[in-house]
Formats: structure tokens, sequence, C-alpha cells
């Protein structure tokens, strides 16, 4: 029995009656309400008499008591402040009844609230990716002045300038920009004492802060006072997140000093903290002028006149009242220039871009790809709640009809509809709000798993997924749409019963054929929705499984692999080769490596990759070209054993290619195919820019740029005859060997050869090629998870629907078999509405995924998005999941005893 | 279905009729109401109590509460002489009026 009298203390409250006048009427009507509860829980249930009976206290019942009363006393409460506390009084008790309902179905509950959990939980962490990596911007004033630019080649959509042009557009520029900013990203070694650290950085020009309009956290920002003379400004500034990470957010950092590269650099502020560098994703430790790239960053030659380096991002703002068509003639005109002055790296084909900020959301080139696989993947998280929601409905529909009974004796007493909408939309709010933060919690944990999962990064990044506000306002309204979605549809179909028919019958409802056509509409557009989800993990597994057939032509034996730097004594020259060699000797004795190789760009290299203008006596350059671009890599005579690139013909780099020997070249036999088709091209010669190299060896065609590409012509130059800033030591060791652990100890020797050596990266072949194939492979994951998740569910929808019609069947079912019927003809019989259902969404799926799946097109390789296997596979598997939902109740029924049946009727 | 204000009006009719011979407490009064309205007047906490307080406030019954051996205090509502008075004019006029209806009914029927 409720306590009546602490619940009409609670509503008399409001009239601030005289206390005994209050007492007295506690006591009466808690007298009367308990006898009316003894009358109606019976009919009715416990929980809904007591909400049904306190529903009828209504603030507007109550003021009228009051008034009755007393009807001298001026009004207790103004009319206003009345409604208002009594309305937000009214939601207390419908959370508080929703609550003792939820707690008395505890099972009801806490698969609602799993089930909402999950769908609202991937949309959540889904959400909070896009968020970080797409919406969330420093707020840039006036971004419309602003436009990234960028030049094109044949070879390169969108590649970055060389220091060199930056400075002859920033000159030519003037009148038009504002400000030009620049940056580059750099691996600075850290110097502790004892040990190194290697950093990630981003080197910037003057413009660069004040373009953007930050303000620092602390000190002050890189300027145009820190952009006068190369090698003269040793400051940095910090990033929030490593300012965070290092110096534990000490607002006393401003003027400490470290040390990088080998000399000290004074910290003299610390970045705003929601900006994290050019790229969100690649979250700099440091802000370092441009000005010192040669000290923090050692080369063999000077990178601040250095015109083939494309590592420069710029960005302008132009001044006020200049349009962009301005910068775009002034863009056509610089071009023209550079390739009259400098045709060696200026292209005839070479173009220049010019695109508005506005129009860009990470990067032009990431935006094909980065843009459309988080479009799809926000779409394939919302069909899963959609799919959730739709479960939960079904289920809330079918409970509706099971309440009808106890609804439509409630109205007949007089409650009102919207009451009883209310309570039932109440306790959906209450179930989405319960999932909600549930979801918030479990996408928590597994955002917080994937970022600290090993993935085989190419390069160190950091996504911000801490929730912000944004994030948070998503998760709300993602709540707030699916309990709508689940509370609405049941809440205004149990409330309009043909009242009179229901109480009448003695069965549980009334009116069957029209809800059970929309709880099954409902599973339907699940099961459509799942096949959808089915077909697209189809795809990606497809996509993967193609990927990963593709032999990258090396690279098949274990090895660990180190990239590293140079001090600056010893970047170039016979002083670099004997490090080189004396690192190599020392790798060679380590327990295990079977060879040892160096190349200054590994194959299939995310970050960068070196193309010169190759000609070939007698073959005429593409149209405005001084040469045919190819891809090509400085190796030296261990390298072709250790990373696995096997040798068709003549020779590989030997020892003897010394700065002083002939200049040769290794070529693959895509490339000779190409260049000499038919022809042994031993012997025979190319120029690669102004050099003359003699073909001595064939090696077998290895994917380059992608896994992906066509077969790309490469060749091998050795390494004693190129300079090269950084370089990658490759160690193999036999099959069955560990490979991290080789990586590890490769570090250990580089730190007793030189403990000054800046260690840049430590990985394994097997890493570097899982980073190619990673999109693959956490698509495949991603969207195989989330159809396994909507495909249980709508199986759970089909279980559930099937069992219902059984249960309604049940009094024709035990006539059927007592009138003789078989056990297969009934569950035929009982199945057939579930498979219906499985048909019905299958091919609507089918025509869905048809449509969805266009859009896939570009994150898929080496399979069409029309994929025959995919698209057979998926509906057969769905097909048979869906039969077993099906068969399994109408088994159970067909088992019955007939005789229970009909006499339990 | 009845309007309000002919369902306040009668139900007071009706109240005051009950309490005419013996006092009775407030879910004894809705119990009856609808049993003798046969359901087409229900009556709960929120409804009959302003009824009974304003018939109270205008001097036709009046509220006491009563503790009887072996039972908890009850508050039950008698009749007064007022209130006697006007469940005899109402009686009076319903007669009057019923009369009237038959009246018209029967002579549309003749």
């Amino acid at each position: 029995m409720p306590d009546w009298r602490a619940e009409l203390r609670l509503r008399l409250a409001l009239l601030a009656l005289p206390p005994g006048e209050e007492a007295e009427l506690v006591e009466e009507f808690a007298q009367h309400l308990e006898q009316e509860f003894l009358d109606l829980a019976p009919r009715v249930g416990r929980l809904e008499a007591e909400r049904e009976l306190l529903e009828r206290l209504t603030p507007e019942a109550l003021r009228e008591i009051a008034r009755e009363r007393r009807p001298a006393r001026p009004e207790p409460l103004a009319e206003r402040g009345f409604s208002m506390v009594t309305a937000w009084q009214r939601l207390i008790w419908d959370v508080r009844y929703a609550m003792r309902r939820s707690r008395r179905r505890i099972g009801f509950t806490m698969v609602a609230v799993i089930s909402l959990a999950l769908g609202i939980g991937v949309n959540v962490a889904i959400f909070s990716l896009v968020d970080a990596v797409l919406l969330r911007r420093p707020p840039v004033p006036h971004r419309e002045q602003i436009a990234e630019i960028y030049e094109r080649q044949p070879s390169f959509p969108y590649a970055p300038l060389s220091y060199p042009d930056y400075v002859a557009l920033r000159d030519a520029g003037q009148g038009l920009f504002s400000q030009i900013s620049a940056a580059e990203y750099a691996a600075v070694p850290r110097d502790f004492g004892d040990h190194e650290e290697t950093l990630f950085d981003e080197l910037v020009n003057g413009d660069y802060f004040p373009l953007l309009g930050l303000k620092p956290q602390v000190g002050r920002l890189l300027g145009p006072e820190d952009d006068v003379a190369n090698g003269a400004h040793a400051v940095v500034v910090l990033s929030s997140d490593y300012w965070h990470r290092a110096f534990g957010a000490d607002r006393g950092v401003v003027g400490r000093q470290i040390r990088l590269a080998g000399r000290a650099y004074t910290i003299v502020g610390v970045a705003p903290a929601g900006y994290a560098g050019t790229f969100p994703g690649i979250v700099p430790a440091l802000f370092a002028p441009i000005r010192m790239i040669n000290q923090l960053q050692s080369a063999p030659y000077d990178q601040l006149t250095d015109r083939d380096g494309h590592n420069l991002f710029l960005k302008i703002r132009v001044a006020p009242g200049v349009s962009m068509a301005r910068v775009r003639a002034l863009a056509a005109s610089f071009t023209a220039d550079m390739i009259r002055r400098y045709p060696k790296s200026w292209t005839a084909t070479t173009s220049m871009l010019v695109i508005p900020e506005t129009t860009i959301v990470v990067n032009p080139l990431l935006d094909s790809v980065v843009v459309p696989a988080a479009a799809a993947l926000m779409a394939v998280v919302a069909l899963v709640l959609l799919v959730a929601c739709a479960n939960l409905a079904s289920f809330l529909l079918a409970q509706a009809r099971d309440r009808q009974r106890e609804i439509a004796i409630r109205i007949a007493l007089g409650a009102s509809r919207w009451s009883l909408v209310r309570q039932l939309l109440v306790e959906a709010l209450l179930l989405a709000g319960l999932g909600g933060i549930a979801g918030v919690g479990l996408s928590r944990v597994a955002l917080g798993a994937l970022l600290h999962a090993d993935l085989p990064l190419p390069l160190p990044i950091t996504v911000d997924v801490s929730l912000d506000a944004r994030v948070l306002l998503f998760a709300l309204l993602a709540a707030a749409a699916a309990a709508l979605f689940v509370g609405v549809l049941p809440a205004l179909q149990a409330t309009r019963p043909n009242v009179v028919e229901v109480i009448k019958s003695e069965n549980t409802g009334g009116g069957p054929a029209r809800r059970v056509t929309i709880r099954s509409a409902l599973v339907v557009g699940q099961i459509a929705v799942s096949l959808v989800l089915l077909i697209t993990a189809g795809l990606f597994l497809r996509s993967l499984q193609a990927r990963e057939l593709i032999d990258p032509g090396f690279g098949d034996a274990p090895a660990g692999l180190v990239w590293f730097g140079f001090p600056p004594d010893r970047n170039a020259g016979p002083r670099q080769q004997l490090l080189l060699d004396d690192v190599e000797s020392r790798v060679r004795r380590v327990q295990g490596v079977e060879a040892v190789g160096l190349t200054d760009h590994m194959l299939l290299s995310v970050e960068s990759s070196e193309i010169a203008p190759v000609n070939v006596a007698g073959l005429e350059p593409p149209k405005g070209e001084s040469g045919f671009s190819v891809d090509y890599a400085s190796a030296d005579s261990g390298f072709f054993s250790a990373a696995g690139v096997r040798l068709l013909r003549g020779r590989g780099i030997e020892a003897s290619d010394k700065t002083s020997a002939p200049t040769v070249a290794v070529i693959n036999e895509e490339m000779a195919k190409e260049f000499w088709p038919g022809k042994d091209p031993i012997g025979l010669t190319f120029r690669k820019d102004s050099v003359t190299l003699q073909v001595v060896g064939v090696t077998q065609t290895t994917k380059v740029r992608s896994l992906g590409e066509a077969p790309r012509p490469f060749f091998f130059i050795p390494l004693a005859q190129s300079a090269f800033p950084e370089v990658m030591l490759v160690a193999q060791i036999g099959r069955g060997g560990d490979a991290d652990a080789i990586a590890a100890r490769m570090v250990g020797v580089l730190r007793d050869a030189d403990p000054s050596i800046p260690v840049l990266q430590e990985t394994t072949m097997a890493r570097r090629i899982g980073a190619v194939l990673l999109p693959t492979r956490l698509g495949a994951l991603v969207f195989g998870l989330f159809a396994a998740l909507a495909l249980s569910l709508a199986m759970i929808g089909v279980y559930g629907v099937v069992s219902y019609a059984v249960a309604r069947r049940a009094r024709e079912v035990g006539i059927r078999m007592a009138l003789g019927a078989e056990p297969n003809e009934v569950v035929r019989l009982l199945m057939r509405e579930g498979l219906v259902m499985v048909g019905g969404g299958g091919l609507l799926g089918l025509a869905l995924a048809f449509a969805v799946t266009r859009v896939l097109g570009s994150l898929l390789s080496g399979v069409t998005a029309a994929d025959p296997l995919a698209f057979i596979l998926a509906p057969a598997w769905l097909l048979i999941v869906g039969v077993a939902a099906a068969f399994l109740p109408a088994l159970r029924s067909a088992r019955t005893d007939p005789v229970r049946v009909l006499r339990a009727d | 279905m009845l309007t309000p204000e002919l369902k306040k009006g009668s139900a007071e009719f009706l109240i005051l009729s009950l309490l005419e011979h013996e006092p009775r407490h407030g879910y004894d009064l809705s119990k009856l109401i609808a049993s003798r309205s046969r359901g087409v007047l229900t009556f709960h906490v929120a409804s009959l109590y302003p009824l009974l307080y304003r018939m109270e406030g205008r001097g036709w019954i009046r509220g006491r509460w009563v503790e009887k051996a072996g039972e908890r205090r009850r508050r039950f509502y008698r009749i007064t002489a007022a209130g006697a008075r006007v469940l005899d004019a109402q009686r009076k006029s319903w007669r009057e009026f019923v009369a009237a209806v038959t009246n018209i009914a029967a002579a549309h029927h003749a």
C-alpha cells in the first residue's frame, strides 16, 4: 500500500494551509484513497491504481479544495508560479512512477537500457571522433578571408610548397595578402641529458599565429619578431597538450629552457587549449620558428633554400577589399613566372591552387576520403540506433497491447488521454535517459580502447575525444530522438482503444490487426537496415580480402625497422658513411638478424615519397613535361635482401657503388617494360634530372605508394651516391622471429653507437604494411560489428513477433492439432508470418543496399560496390538467421499438448 | 454525457438525499453515488471533497470527526436543518420538473 499521507502532504504543501487544517485534509483524503485503492488495484494492478489515484489530485483540483475550505483567503501562490511549480512536481511524480514501473520489470528494463546504450554509445563514439577531427575548430576570425595554397602537379594533386617558393610568393603577394602563414612538420629530438625523446613539432613562420588570430594561454605566441634571420630564434611555444603532458600545466614554464637537437631553446609561451596544429589528429608538441629548421632537423643541404622539398603548408589572408579572384590571378602569373625562372623544379604542367578555407574540412586531399568515411560511419551508427529503437518500440507496442485493458479502465474512470500518453512518454524518456547515460559511458570505454589500441599508425596521431558540450548535446539529442521514436507510437496506440470493446472482451486487447501490422512494419524495417549493414560489412571484408591477397612484392620475412636522423656534424659525406657502416655492422651482430640494409625512402611510405623527372633516349616525355615522373629511392647493398625485394636480372646495389664510382640504378620490371619494351635494359642508360644513370639490375615490381595501385615504374640508386637527412634501417630476421623485439634491440644498438643519433621511429615491416591496410581493416571491423549488432537486434524482433503471434494463435493451433493437423504443418503456418517479414525486409534491404553502397565506392578497393559475393552471401546469411528466429517459437508451439492449450481456454 | 454543471447540481441533490437519514463519510458517499446513478456519476477525492466543502460552507451539511469504539477516527457528514429545507425545496421542484416533462412527453404521444 502506498504511503498516501506522505503523497498528500507533498501535494497539499503548495496550498500553504494552516497546519491543523492540512492534517485534517490529509487524514480524510488518505482514508478515502486507501479504500479506493483496494477497489481499483485488483482490476488494473497496484502500481497503475496508485498512479491513477494520484493523477486525479491535479493542482487545479487541490486549489479548488483550498478555495472551498477558505473562501476568503487570497490565492496561496501567484497563478504563474503555481502552475510552474506544479508542472515540475507533476514531472517528478511521473518520473518516480516510471522508475518504479521500470524496477518492477527489471528484465525488460535491462534489455531496453542495454540495447539503447549500445545504439547511443556507438553514435556518441563515432560522433566524438567526427567532432574531434572534423568539427572542432579554433574560432578563426573572418574565415572567408583565408585560403590555402597548393601546387598541382600531375603526380600530386595538392603538393605543399618549398621554402624558397613560399618566400617568392610572399614577396609577389605584397599588398594582396595581409598575412601569409607557412608551417612544416618535423621530428625533433629533445635532449634530457640521460636520454632523448623525439618530439613531433610544427615549424612556423611569423604570420602563422597572427593569421589565425590565436591568443596564448600563457606567455606569448610566435610572431614576426621570431621570423627575422635564419638560425637566430632559439624560442619555442608549447602546445597545450605537451604543456599538460610534460610540464604538468605549470604556468611558470615561460623563460625555462629545453634542449632540442643539441641546442638550448627558451619556452616563450603556451598555445591555446583548443588549438591542435594545422592538421587535427596530428598534435605537435612544440611550435618553433621555421627559421630554425636547419638547426632542429639536420640535413645535408640547406632546407631554407632547397626548392625541391615540398613540405610547407601555406595559408593566406587577403588584404581588406581584395577578392579571391585577384589572388587566383596572381597565383597564375606567379606560376608562369616560376616556370620560366626555375624550369627544373617548376615543370610546365604545374599550376597553383587557391582554395578558400571555407570549402576545406581538414585538407583538400584528405577531405575526399575522410568526409565520405565520416558520413558513412555516422549513417551506419544512426541505422544501428534506429534498429535498436525500432526493436524497443515494437516490444513496447506489444506491451501496450497487453496493457490496453488497464488503460481502458483508467480512461473509463476519467483519466485524461494526455496524462496516459505523458506517462508512457516519460517511461520511454527514462529508458532513453538511462540508455543515454550508459551509452556515453560505453562510448568513453570504446574510444579509450580504440585510442590505446596498438594501431600501426604511420604518424603519432592524438585525437582529443574529451566530452565537450557538442558531444553531450549530440548524446542528449540522440537519446531524445530515441525516446520519441520508442515512446510515441506505443503511447498513441495504447491510449486509443475502444474503451467499451476492450472492457467487455475478457481477452487482453481489441482490434489486433492494425497493431500487429505496425509492429511487423517495424521488424521489416529492422531487417532491411540490418541487411544494408550486412552487405556493407561484406563489401569491406571483400575489400580487405582483396587487399590482403595483394603481394606488396617485398617484406615477406619479418623485419625490424628504425628510422633515424643524424647529428649535425655527421649528416653528410664520409663521416655520415662511417656512422652508417658502424651501425650496420653492430646490428648485423645482433642474434637472429639475417640481413641488414638501409634506404632513405621506404616502399609503401605514407609520409613522403621521392619523384624525379626521368628521360630515356628515344622517348618523348609527356606534353609540357621535362621528363617522365618516376618514383625512386636510395638504398645500400644490404637493402634488397633485408627488405625482401627480389632481384630478377643483373646485380643489385653493391658496396662498390660509392660516390666516386659510376652512377648506376636498379630498376623494377615495370620500368623496364615501360621504357625499354622487348629489350634487355641492363647496360642501357637513362637520365634523372641531369645525371646519367646506367641500369645494372632489374627487380620484381613492388607496390610503391599504395597496395591498390597499378604496377608503377620505380628505381633505386646507391645510397652513397645521394644526399639524405634521414634513413630507414631494415634488419630482417628468420621466419617466426620477433620483429618488435629486434626493433627495440636496434634502437639500443643505435644508442650504443652514438647517443646523439635522433631516433625518429621504431617499427616493424608487418606494422608498416599493416598501416596501409589499417583503414580497410578498421572499416571491416567496425561495419562487421555494427552489422552483427543490428542483425541480432532485428532477429530478436523477428523472434518476438513470431512468439507473440504464436501465443495469440495458441487456441487456433490447439484446435488444428486436436483435429489432426501434423506438427510440421502447424510450424509452417506459424512461421509464415515471420518469413514474410524476413522476405519483405530482405527485398527492401537489398534495394536500399544497392543505393547506399554507391556512396562507398571511394572507400573500397579491389571490389566493386555491387560485388556479387557480398550481395549473395549477406542475404543468404540473413535468410538462415531469419528462418531460425521464426522456426524456434513455431516449433515450441507445435510441440505443446493441444489438450492443455484448449483446457486453459 | 452530463455537463459539469448538471453533474454538480444533481450531485448536491444526491448527497443531501443520501445524508437525509444517516450521517456518512466521504468514501461511502462516492460509492453510493456511483451505484445509485449506475455509473453515470463518478466522484473521486479531487471532485467530491470540493463539493462537500462547498455544501458545508453554505451550511447545508456539517462534517465532524467521530471516533467509534474499535474503529479509527473518521469524518462523518450529516445534514443540517438548512440542508433539509434545501432538500425539500429541491425535491419539490424536481417533482414539478418531472411532472412537466411527463406531461409534455404524454402530449406528444397522444
